[in-house]
């Protein structure tokens, strides 16, 4: 999904810049939104990149929370 | 030209899907033979821009699949201590890739013509795939199941919701198990891994191979020796059977969870800075600074290197933070994330009002995405923290894509 998101971002992205740089024939706002959505994912980053993993695995199945509990015993353990 | 990223978007989320189906490694041969299959078909169709739509598309989707199948190789294959050296060298081989092809393509269409560089591409690709059917056993065996008891009885002294008989049935019961799975992960260590990465520097070796002989073997050298060195010598008689699980994905939960979207993104951002320089950097030279297209090539691959490099540090040092109880996981991944967008983003203002030279905006290019492969040792890894392998195949197949773009620039 994260993958996902890169790839359409790069579709996105590569026909938007065509597009402005066409428009304006200055590479000023080119740069100016790329850096501006660097500078959002860090900030989002920071925001939501936190906290302990949710819970989302842990309910569905006893397996699945098995199995993460035991990874974090042997990882804490190592 | 956005024929292959339609291709590649699609295939992203049912390759992470099927990857703890079949398995990652027959995943990523299928995806390899896939790629090399249509690129090596695309000479001989581009006469018909139909043909030649679909050819691209279909060489998205393989190639889409190549790296949801590499994170369920690493989630399973490689401790969780090393996964950040993992994905940072792979990645990083991915940059070299992305060097190699950039250098060598204008050369073989200059000697040879634009034909050669898709045979010898796929020739690549096919020269990969045999190596690794013989040097990467698919299947392994079931060791003992040691590791599946203990885990079961640290489940008895942890676990505080199921009671304690229910967990140790479930656990060991007969169905594929993923406790077996996860339990048994970081004992058999990254002995899979160690060939995966070599299988995926080897690409690199025989690519250079095909294309021009003994030209920039340090470079390659260099990178396998750190991924030979980072892992232990690959020894997989005693290795670990890991069935793949059944597991269910719980869509609606991670889409509602925040951590997730933190992911999303951070991949967004950051994937919309790679493409639009690597797609309109060379634009961006020839206009402001007058630069003919057949002198770009180092100004473009400077930074590629760079990114390889970072790539392949980055991982082994965020590893180290963590296992040396230097800092926890979360803050690790911030040290590496916010820095790795930061920079760059900053970067990019001052190039955008303070246009030196080519040469300056070469060096600050470069810095700019050399930062950005500190991202490799966050987001990019932060999944597998996230996401301890239970959903490997759906969260975690965030990744670059950074070794085949260099074909639609030169298209």
């Amino acid at each position: 999904m994260g993958n996902t998101a890169a790839t359409i971002a790069g579709i996105i992205g590569v026909s938007v810049t065509g597009y402005i740089h066409g428009a304006t024939n200055s590479w000023l706002v080119v740069f100016w939104l790329t850096a501006g959505l660097f500078l959002f994912g860090a900030v989002s980053w920071l925001l939501l990149a936190r906290g302990p993993a949710p819970s989302l695995q842990l309910k569905k199945n006893k397996l699945d929370h098995a199995s993460s509990v035991v990874e974090s015993i042997v990882y804490e353990g190592e | 030209m956005s024929a292959f990223y339609y291709g590649y978007a699609v295939a992203q989320v049912p390759a992470g899907w099927l990857g703890p189906k079949i398995g990652g490694m027959p995943l990523l041969l299928t995806a390899v033979i896939g790629w090399s299959a249509f690129t090596a078909l695309t000479p001989p169709v581009s006469a018909s821009l139909p043909a030649l739509l679909i050819a691209r598309v279909l060489l998205g989707l393989f190639e889409g699949v190549s790296f949801p199948a590499i994170h369920h190789l690493v989630s399973r294959y490689v401790s969780h201590e090393r996964q950040s050296t993992a994905i940072g060298i792979i990645t990083a081989g991915s940059y070299v890739g992305t060097v190699l092809a950039n250098f060598f393509t204008p050369l073989i269409i200059d000697h040879l013509s634009w034909h050669w560089s898709f045979y010898i591409f796929a020739a690549a690709g096919g020269v990969w795939v045999v190596i690794a059917i013989f040097a990467v056993p698919t299947r392994v065996n079931l060791g003992s199941d040691g590791s599946l008891r203990s885990a079961a009885r640290r489940l008895v002294l942890e676990s505080p919701s199921p009671s304690p008989a229910a967990a140790v049935a479930s656990s060991s019961s007969p169905s594929p198990s993923p406790s077996s799975d996860a339990s048994s992960l970081p004992i058999f260590g990254s002995s899979l891994s160690s060939q995966q990465m070599q299988q995926h520097q080897r690409i690199l070796d025989e690519q250079q191979h095909y294309l021009e002989g003994s030209a920039t073997h340090s470079n390659n050298a260099a990178a396998s020796a750190a991924a030979s060195g980072v892992s232990a010598p690959p020894t997989l008689n005693d290795a670990t059977l890991v069935k793949p699980p059944t597991l269910h994905t719980p869509w609606l939960k991670l889409l509602l969870c925040r951590q997730v979207w933190a992911i999303i993104i951070n991949q967004f951002c950051s994937g919309y800075g790679f493409y639009v320089l690597l797609n309109w950097i060379p634009s961006y030279y020839t206009s402001e600074f007058g630069i003919s297209v057949d002198d770009l090539g180092y100004l473009l691959v400077a930074p590629y290197i760079v990114q390889g490099a970072v790539g392949i540090c980055v991982g082994y040092v965020a590893d180290m933070m963590i296992t040396r109880n230097w800092f926890t996981p979360e803050q690790t991944r911030r040290i590496f994330q916010v820095p790795g967008m930061v920079i760059p983003g900053a970067l990019l203002l001052v190039l955008a009002y303070y246009e030196a030279s080519a040469v300056f905006a070469m060096v600050l290019l470069t810095v700019a995405q050399g930062a950005n492969a500190l991202t490799l040792a966050g987001v990019s890894t932060y999944q597998l923290d996230f996401a301890p392998h239970v959903r490997y195949g759906f969260i975690v197949i965030v990744h670059n894509h950074r070794g085949h773009s260099t074909y639609q620039y030169y298209l």
